[in-house]
């Protein structure tokens, strides 16, 4: 007597109304596209194995500056150093120095007496460890024709042969550590904001690298690493600080900060050290002695686009 | 819906975490080790930047700085040479002996004792209106004869170059004396050596990098 062939299995749907078993076949089928999936994520994903350099989970997972205890910033203060340490070979000097009380920076600038040799340029590269390669520069020298103030007729790219030339003056730029700054109230993260001395100041490890606030910035005082920043070991300047001339990596803005490493130590900033006509001037504007009072009183100094109410910290005078 | 494909799909999601996690903190994977260097390299040098206050005083200080330029090569004191010399000929309009390679061009002043003492027993002072003596370290109160708001910004530190501490208090800063700049013989500036202008962000090219082969 032939018994009636048994019918396969049904294929069970998953319902409500029915517990459904999973079935070899599913298994082994879902083993497959679970294998090919992670598969293909780790093919993705094989070019970080080649990230010279790759970020550490520490340095990932660091939270925002201003809301850590001391003991959290020293130890970032440390990895820092360590890493400086791998790279560079030279354990660095690296601190946090905080602003001076009774203390506010500005800066004037002698157009008579600017010459345009760019020594302050170099000197600032060599201070604050930039990259060479691209060189990225915080000031930038415009040689102006005498008779206008037109910043946009000016020529930036001016050579050895048209160095010192009577007919043009010559006015750097560089940031100008603003009391209202547009920058600062851009930045959606708030990787950049205001200290007590009025220096404007990035946190590089929050920095997003959205570049808002080279665009807010009316003085083109911004920088942006385009691409990892080359800095050869025997260039390093040792002397760090943490908002201002620690490496810093591809995709961080950076800027000016008066050398807050020097300034904040009661050094003159680079640039101030290396002009050759001392048309460079810097000090503490609440001290009535310093000569930053003095030309701030004595002299007529005027400030770029003052049509847009950033209040910039840094003027230009003349000296007659 | 299919309790097989839930099962699949967060397996399949926690094994994708683990790649990232692993594929990140690959610290031990071929073409990811972090460059090892040597230590003890030369420290690079930081001679006028360095912070490790060797010139911090205590009550900091404000120093002159003493370079003297143009003296038409000569560097010992005057007496030395003018021992018992009679007295100067009046009014020389230029240096006898050894004085003529001294190149004076300087605007109206085109007198030596207007600036030099004529008193044979002061050389090596310079002399002020009434005849009085300015001493050689004070050179600026000379210069100071003829270019008086430049003396008064100078004082204030308008004018000149300073270098060391913005605060005084914190450690020297270093005033240049008039001569440390100008030339009192020959004041007009030369040209000097302008540094490089603004760099590509793009990166530099080698110079021997062929557009057209590499692109």
């Amino acid at each position: 007597m032939h018994d009636e062939p048994k019918s396969l299995p049904e294929r069970q749907d998953c319902t409500a109304d029915h517990d459904c078993k999973v079935t070899r076949r599913g298994f082994v089928m879902g083993g497959v596209a679970v294998a090919a999936g992670a598969a293909a994520t780790a093919a993705a994903l094989s070019p970080l194995r080649n990230l010279k350099d790759p970020t550490s989970v520490d340095e990932l997972l660091q939270g925002y500056f201003r809301e850590m205890t001391p003991a959290d910033k020293e130890a970032v203060l440390d990895r820092i150093r360590e890493q400086v340490k791998q790279k560079y070979g030279v354990r660095p000097n690296l601190s946090d120095p905080p602003p001076m009380t009774g203390v506010e920076f500005m800066y004037a600038l002698s157009i008579g007496r600017c010459i345009g040799c760019r020594r302050c340029v170099h000197a600032c590269v060599k201070e604050n460890n930039q990259s060479r390669n691209p060189e990225i520069q915080y000031i930038r020298v415009l040689k102006m024709e005498k008779g206008t103030i037109d910043v946009e007729k000016s020529h930036h790219h001016y050579d050895e042969a048209g160095s010192q030339d009577p007919t043009h003056y010559y006015m750097p730029i560089q940031c100008f550590q603003c009391r209202n700054p547009s920058c600062v109230k851009v930045c959606p993260v708030k990787a950049t904001w205001q200290q007590e001395d009025g220096i404007v100041v990035i946190d590089y490890n929050w920095c997003i690298g959205c570049r808002y606030c080279q665009a807010a910035c009316p003085y083109w005082a911004r920088r942006f690493n385009f691409t990892e920043p080359d800095l050869p070991k025997e260039e390093l300047n040792p002397n760090m600080a943490y908002f201002s001339n620690r490496p810093r990596r591809k995709g961080v803005m950076e800027k000016c900060h008066y050398c807050l490493q020097r300034t904040r130590k009661g050094l003159y900033p680079a640039c101030v050290e290396a002009c050759p006509t001392g048309s460079r001037k810097f000090g503490n504007v609440l001290d009535p002695d310093s000569e930053i009072s003095y030309i701030l009183k004595n002299r007529r100094v005027f400030i770029l686009k003052e049509e847009v109410g950033t209040l910039p910290r840094f003027f230009y005078y003349f000296d007659v | 819906m299919n309790k097989t494909w839930i099962t699949c799909s967060l397996t399949a999601i926690v094994l994708s975490a683990a790649s990232l996690i692993w594929a990140v903190q690959s610290g031990s994977a071929p073409g990811a080790k972090v460059q090892q260097t040597e230590s003890g390299t030369t420290p690079l040098d930081t001679a006028g930047m360095d912070l490790e206050d060797t010139d911090r005083a205590k009550g900091g200080s404000r120093k002159i700085l003493e370079l003297t330029k143009g003296l038409g090569g000569f560097r010992m004191p005057c007496k030395d040479c003018h021992k018992g010399l009679g007295p100067a000929p009046m009014d020389p309009v230029r240096g006898a002996g050894p004085h003529e390679g001294i190149v004076l061009k300087h605007g109206h002043n085109n007198r030596c004792f207007n600036c030099h003492h004529p008193d044979s027993d002061k050389y090596g002072s310079f002399v002020d209106h009434d005849g009085s003596v300015i001493p050689f370290e004070h050179v600026e109160l000379l210069c100071a004869k003829c270019h008086g708001p430049h003396y008064r910004a100078w004082k204030q530190g308008s004018h000149g170059q300073r270098t060391g501490h913005w605060d005084p208090k914190l450690g020297t800063q270093t005033t240049a004396r008039c001569n440390a700049c100008h030339d009192p013989h020959y004041p007009y500036f030369k040209t000097i050596s302008t540094l490089p202008g603004p760099r590509s962000l793009q990166g530099e090219h080698p110079p021997d990098h062929d557009c057209r082969k590499e692109h």
